[in-house]
């Protein structure tokens, strides 16, 4: 492959669109990427910038739009195309085999050969893997096995397993999110190292500060659509926070927030709570905040910043290393699951299909699992079919689910009807504390409304409700406080007023937030 | 002495080769419940065909061929239409127990089993130099080719399963399906050679089981070896290397509990020991004691 | 704080409500979806069998008339088809249970071997007690085995997450091997010939039903199990809780289930019935133990439990069918020329084919890991 001259695009796509089912991924996106540069790709969740890396590493097809590489205009048809042409990927989620060494992880599905084609050439194998750790200076040796690596080492391997066959250009996938600040700024050096060497690296990321760090040119996504292309020099991270946030305008609106003060006693408390992962990280870090009655606190914050272990810690489902959480007074902290729900708990998880429903059961049985204990459902010791069905019908009434009886199967509905059918369940348990995570994610808008008036209606009836939400304008919509996650800490609690999506933006991003608002 | 370890070979041998069958299966992550099948059939087979051909040559070839079509059929009906492999598993025993008593009974008139007047000797190896060698020598000497077939496929094992291209396949399809895919590895493809690959040695193991000493055919004759293969493949950690160890530890064991006929220890228990064996190392194995030792993968069950 | 505390005003939704007729017509296309598999597969199964049948025999027809309807020639017959149901019903019963929850006991086995003894140990033991008493706790025994035996992999499972259908399976042997050892040597009846026990006392003798001399009632105990097993299964919040924990272990635990006393209950159920119908048939058929005395009930109830989709009252229809084919070809080698092994082969074809998708599409693994 001809190396291409400094500064002309090496890569163009034009007019990009994707689609799934109903869903539009990408609407129209157009990126050039000169030839041995730094290009980020910048975005909210959801905003396409994964499925556009996918497409340029021919996992997807796009539906319209051409790409073209080195001027030329071809197919992705691929992965082993896309290697072909130069590409490489690493993934978010590594693709290694952990019992086999680095060498061998390189070169699985395509080993040298010895003895007429039969054996593997190991040696052959360690001292190519050799040579090419040694180009880009990584610390590794060809004999360690994966499972002994640290995070950091394996997507270096992950690099090097993309680069293995003369790639070009490296495309990799949000590759911060599983490392920690000491391995992002080895990450940062060897991205450097790469592009001495000669080779385009395009990156996806939210973290605008590695955008600053490293970048050349940044290209930010927003709902499916390029929203603009710029140098990074002199780019201020706040300038890239603008450009990356939505203004999506929801219809719902808290109405008048009274005072904190006039509320009462915080009825959740939660203190300096912490939690380490299988692997002794601390994915939340003394997190201390407190809800009173009545008030709707959101947690904003790019995914994956210990919102999901948030959301466990406090209904149960994990296991917390220090620190505490009252409900009413009440320390709850080494409290089951069904113990918390009993003290008037309610949980809406952020996958519906994973952690909220059971799709193969009906709906009925979804809507009143937890709930037997209420409203007759049960005599004697037997559920009473005749007030099981009244039971959900009246819910399938109350919150509009549409397309459901209470005998079909959960499964069967759409997303948004789905999730009325989790928010039926839950607030149907009149509850004290309501957690709630990404309520709207893969929700229409239409329902997305009345799952916000219904949230804000729980509130109204002097439930205290925290509510998770990666998209920022919903936090905005609905909370009394907002507060800010960032690497398993809740960094910064503001009042509804003082929070401007920029500023929040930035907290959010990694950012420093700005003295003036 | 000599005849003991003479003896505790003959026994080791089926297990081991049972063992090194579902090893195979089991690296590409596929609990294989029906190496039992696979040498029964084998071994049925293997005495049929020797009687009517008179050759031991036939013999063995009709009873590898017999393990690659029960594995055939397991492997067709688990990865390509998608059955549950535990139920195809111990369904094809079930079959393999059926047919050969049906054939026992249609076709030769004899539910007992088949018992030839006459049948040509499996392939022996015995040599002076060999019953010279210290310790394991007379233990060697006057077994089987399959003993000895066995013996050489355990080295040949590792180095398929670890230093060939196709070794590497299997592996990875068992360990990180996804890391597989890729590689660009044909997952399904690649579990159907394993299955395939278990049932010729199981095969192996069936044909040694009616030809080597006895050269008859009896109902159930393999009587739970395919499953103490595959507990001493599960305590060995699914390597070639803790195969052999664990088949041998039960091999010896089960020729010593020949010999204590009467006596503190009860036969049931020495027999026992082996599937309780496999039990303990699964359980210290994933308690994080023995962090080397492969795992058992869950096995996908019908809902 | 706001005063309005009503829910906002509802929009009326088409709840479409059911008329009787509707919900009936739902019903029974929603059977026969589910049986369509199992269906398909018995009737490849039997059709291969006559083919079998037909090179085999002089008179085919004869041979599958017999292998059915003999079972209902004579009162005999129609005893030692429920006889021979009842382990089957009983352990499949079990087998619903545990594999619903999401565990998968295949230990019915063992678990039946270790029941049967320990019914059989306590019933020689305590010859003295009346017959009501006699046989409860000789039961009550039998049950215990069979739960505790099961709950050893249950325990492995939730602390250490090891891989219950292998724990099970392996035990099986260990089980089968102790009550060989008890058998042989503690237990056994010197005067008889082969490892045996000696004669249960007779007040332990479970009562016949009347009308048919061969059957005990270890019948109707068995069948009472199916509306009791429909009932907890279907009709309470238990029931509830572990089918939820079965299809999606996830949103059970974020429910407030506890997904691990769930699992050690459904093995300890399971066990404990499979426990039950090694000491119904010592009571009601054997009257002795005998090693060996099972020809794969383990197995063969595992099969009419899938075969039955796990589903209480269908797995009735499937034991029975089972039993009658397992009796039918006793008949059928009595009158014709087609040897039982069959049955033995058929068999085999069935479990093969159960659970074959016909369609091309991957199950979705819907199992999912117990504990964090």
């Amino acid at each position: 492959m001809e190396a291409s001259t400094a500064g002309h695009p090496i890569l163009r796509l034009q007019g990009i669109r994707k689609t799934f089912g109903s869903k539009v991924a990408i609407d129209a996106i157009d990126l050039s990427v000169a030839a041995g540069e730094v290009h980020a790709i910048c975005g909210e969740n959801g905003a396409g910038k994964s499925t556009l890396m996918n497409i340029l590493a021919g996992i997807h097809q796009p539906d319209a739009g051409t790409i073209s590489v080195r001027d030329r205009d071809v197919q992705i048809t691929g992965p082993a195309e896309a290697s072909r042409l130069g590409i490489g990927m690493v993934h978010q989620h590594f693709t290694l085999v952990p019992s086999m060494t680095v060498a061998e992880n390189i070169f699985l599905g395509r080993q040298p050969r010895r003895w007429g084609g039969l054996v593997a050439d190991r040696a052959a194998m360690r001292r190519a893997a050799g040579d090419m750790i040694a180009r880009y200076g990584f610390d590794l040796r060809p004999d360690q096995r994966v499972r002994e690596l640290t995070v950091g080492q394996r997507q270096r391997v992950e690099i090097i397993k993309a680069l293995a066959f003369d790639a070009e250009i490296l495309i990799l996938d949000e590759p911060t999110a599983v490392l920690t600040p000491a391995e992002v700024d080895d990450l940062m050096n060897v991205i450097a190292v790469l592009r001495d060497r000669g080779r385009t690296v395009l990156f996806i990321t939210h973290k605008l500060r590695e955008v600053t760090a490293v970048a050349d040119r940044v290209t930010v996504i927003r709902h499916g659509r390029s929203v603009g292309t710029r140098d990074t020099a002199g780019l201020s991270e706040s300038e890239i926070a603008d450009l990356m946030v939505g203004r999506a305008v929801f219809l719902a609106e808290r109405k008048q927030v009274p005072p904190r003060t006039e509320r009462g006693d915080d009825r959740l408390t939660v203190t300096g709570l912490t939690s380490l992962d299988g692997r002794a990280r601390a994915v939340l870090k003394d997190v201390t905040f407190g809800i009173r009655p009545g008030e709707v606190l959101g947690i904003a914050g790019v995914e994956g910043n210990g919102q999901t272990e948030l959301a466990e810690a406090l209904t149960g489902l994990r296991p917390v290393t220090s620190g505490r959480v009252t409900l009413d007074g009440a320390d709850i902290t080494a409290w089951s699951a069904g113990r918390r729900r009993g003290a008037g708990m309610a949980f809406i998880p952020e996958d519906r299909l994973d952690r909220g429903l059971s799709p193969a059961m009906s709906v009925a049985e979804n809507l009143a699992a937890s709930n037997y204990g209420r409203g007759g459902l049960v005599r004697r010791g037997l559920i009473s079919q005749v007030a099981l069905r009244r039971f959900a019908a009246d819910q399938i009434r109350r919150f509009d689910i549409r397309g459901a009886a209470p005998e079909t199967p959960v499964g069967t509905l759409s997303g948004g009807n789905m999730q009325k059918v989790v928010l039926a369940r839950e607030l149907a348990r009149e509850p004290r504390v309501l957690v709630v995570s990404q309520p709207t994610r893969g929700v229409d808008i239409g329902a997305s409304e009345f799952v916000h008036r219904q949230i804000l209606a729980a509130a109204e009836r002097g439930c205290a409700v925290l509510l998770i939400s990666s998209e920022l304008s919903e936090v905005l919509a609905l909370s009394d406080r907002i507060g800010v996650m960032l690497r398993g800490r809740v960094v910064d609690v503001l009042d509804a007023a003082d929070a401007t999506e920029t500023r929040l933006g930035l907290l959010m991003s990694g950012g420093r937030a700005e003295v003036a608002a | 002495m000599n005849q003991f370890l003479f003896a505790a070979l003959l026994q080791t041998t089926p297990v081991l080769l049972a063992a090194l069958a579902a090893m195979f299966t089991q690296q590409a992550n596929i609990l294989n419940v029906a190496v039992e099948g696979m040498m029964l059939t084998a071994a049925f087979v293997a005495i049929a065909v020797g009687q009517a051909t008179g050759s031991v040559g036939a013999a063995l070839l009709a009873a590898l061929v017999a393990g690659l079509l029960m594995a055939l059929v397991f492997g067709v009906v688990t990865l390509i239409l998608h059955a549950d492999p535990l139920v195809a598993g111990l369904g094809i025993n079930l079959l393999a127990a059926g047919v050969t008593v049906f054939m026992l009974e249609r076709v030769y008139h004899n539910p007992g089993g088949l018992r030839p007047d006459s049948f040509p000797e499996l392939w022996r190896i015995e040599a002076d130099w060999l019953a010279a060698i210290p310790v394991i020598g007379p233990a060697l000497s006057g077994q089987s080719i399959i003993v000895y077939l066995a013996i050489l496929l355990v080295p040949v094992s590792s180095i398929i399963l670890y230093r060939t291209p196709l070794g590497y396949a299997l592996r990875a399809a068992g360990e990180d399906e996804a890391a597989a895919r890729a590689a660009g590895i044909n997952v399904p493809r690649v579990r159907l050679v394993a299955v395939l690959f278990s049932g010729v040695l199981g095969g192996l193991a069936g044909a040694q089981l009616s030809m080597a000493t006895l050269h008859f055919f009896l109902p159930d004759m393999t009587s739970g070896r395919g499953f103490l293969g595959l507990a001493a493949m599960l305590f060995g950690g699914a390597t070639p290397g803790g195969s052999v160890a664990a088949s041998a530890l039960f091999g010896i064991a089960g020729a010593a509990g020949d010999r204590l006929q009467s006596g503190a220890i009860p036969n049931q228990l020495v027999l026992a020991l082996p599937y309780l064996a496999a039990i303990v190392a699964l359980t210290l194995s994933k308690a994080g004691v023995l962090r080397r030792v492969r795992t058992a993968r869950k096995v996908k069950a019908a809902a | 704080m706001s005063t309005t505390r009503d829910m906002p005003a509802p929009i009326v939704a088409d709840v479409r409500q059911e008329t009787r007729q509707a919900a009936l017509r739902r019903r029974a296309r929603e059977t026969w979806t589910a049986s369509r598999r199992p269906l398909i597969a018995v009737a490849l199964t039997l059709v291969s069998g006559f083919l079998l049948v037909v090179v085999v025999s002089d008179n085919p027809v004869l041979a599958y008339e017999q292998l059915f309807f003999a079972n209902f020639a004579t009162p005999a017959n129609v005893g030692n088809l429920l006889m021979r149901a009842t382990p089957l019903l009983l352990i499949a019963v079990g087998i619903i249970f545990s594999f619903r929850a999401g565990i998968f006991n295949v230990g019915a086995e063992g678990q039946l071997y270790v029941g049967a003894i320990s019914a059989a140990a306590v019933a020689l033991s305590l010859p003295a007690l009346p017959a009501v008493p006699l046989i409860l706790v000789s039961m009550a025994a039998g049950l215990a085995a069979g739960a505790a035996l099961a709950w050893i992999p249950g325990q492995l499972k939730v602390r250490f997450n090891v891989d219950e259908v292998v724990t099970t399976l392996m035990l099986n042997f260990t089980a089968m091997l102790l009550t060989s050892y008890l058998v042989s040597k503690p237990l056994r009846d010197p005067t008889a010939y082969g490892a045996t026990s000696r004669l249960l006392p007779p007040q332990s003798h479970l009562p016949q039903i009347p009308g048919l001399p061969t059957a005990s009632i270890g019948f109707l105990i068995a069948l009472i199990m199916v509306p009791v097993a429909w009932l907890v299964l279907f009709r309470t919040p238990w029931g509830a809780n572990l089918r939820a924990a079965g299809s999606n272990v996830r949103f059970a635990e974020a429910v407030g289930v506890r997904a691990r006393s769930e699992i050690i209950r459904a093995m300890l159920l399971s066990g404990g019935l499979a426990g039950l119908a090694g000491a119904i048939y010592v009571l009601g058929t054997g009257h002795r133990f005998e090693q060996n005395f099972s020809p794969g009930f383990g197995l063969i109830a595992l099969t009419v439990a899938l075969l039955a989709r796990l589903h209480p009252v269908a797995v009735l229809l499937t034991s029975l069918f089972y039993a009658a084919m397992l009796n039918g070809a006793a008949y059928m080698q009595i009158t014709t020329d087609v040897p039982r092994s069959l049955v033995s082969l058929l068999t085999g074809l069935l479990v093969v084919l159960m659970t074959v998708e016909f369609r091309r599409r991957h199950r979705a693994k819907v199992r999912k890991e117990v504990g964090a």
